[in-house]
């Protein structure tokens, strides 16, 4: 994994991307005990759309194995996110926390929006994390970040609502 | 956690189990990240043969259970 990140930080001075946070389980790895997690989630900021397809396209010439939505960086199944499906992503990257894993410089989502993301998603394993994140996080911010990115498709503010209830 | 060997009584055994776990969780929390990854990573080469034998596709992002 210590690998797979300083392949992307390579990618990422090659300005195949401008930017990344880890998400999915790895961040939350980051904040709770360790538990299994097959992939390495990453939210990407790119330049242009069409550079998502010449990521694709750099990794497949280089060699690395492409297996369904994964890309096998370092002996790591990555899975990208390109900001722009999600305006929720985007904010998120900006507002990562920058960290420094063996020497190796990331970004990693923050708390709160790791928990937002989490609600997007809604899986049964990520419903399972989000009390012990709302533990650690601004339970203010997380509100506003609900509100502002809920909409009919995904009420995030309606699975907040949920989680909380569930809790007492 | 050997003290739990020794309570016979219902209450107490769950008391003592839950903040035992409680302590474990809290020192796995508590460990930096490199080792975390450490820690994965075994749990990923113990998967990676059941992987092998049934490959399903992964849900998207925000697809979400019916509840919605």
């Amino acid at each position: 994994m210590i690998e797979t990140l300083k392949a992307l930080n390579r990618i990422k001075r090659m300005g195949l991307v401008k930017d990344y946070a880890i998400a999915g389980g790895y961040a939350v790895n980051y904040y709770l005990e360790p538990r299994f997690t097959y992939d390495l989630d990453l939210f990407i900021v790119l330049s242009y759309e069409e550079d998502f397809h010449q990521l694709y396209k750099f990794f497949r010439d280089a060699g690395n194995k492409i297996e369904n939505v994964y890309i096998w960086i370092e002996g790591t199944p990555v899975q990208f996110f390109p900001t722009y499906i999600s305006p929720l992503f985007a904010e998120a990257v900006e507002k990562a926390r920058r960290i420094r894993v063996r020497g190796v410089t990331a970004k990693v989502l923050s708390v709160e929006y790791l928990v937002a993301t989490l609600l997007l998603a809604f899986r049964s394993k990520d419903r399972a994390v989000i009390p012990d994140l709302l533990g650690l996080s601004n339970q203010n911010l997380i509100r506003d970040i609900v509100k502002r990115f809920s909409d009919e498709k995904t009420p995030l503010d309606q699975r907040l609502g949920r989680v909380l209830a569930d809790l007492h | 956690m050997k003290k739990l060997l020794w309570i016979k009584d219902s209450e107490e055994f769950w008391q003592t189990f839950t903040k035992e776990r409680e302590k474990d969780r809290a020192r796995l929390r508590a460990l930096p990240f490199a080792k975390k990854i450490d820690i994965v990573a075994k749990m990923q080469e113990e998967f990676r043969p059941l992987r092998r034998k049934s490959r399903g596709r992964r849900k998207p992002i925000g697809t979400a259970d019916k509840r919605g």
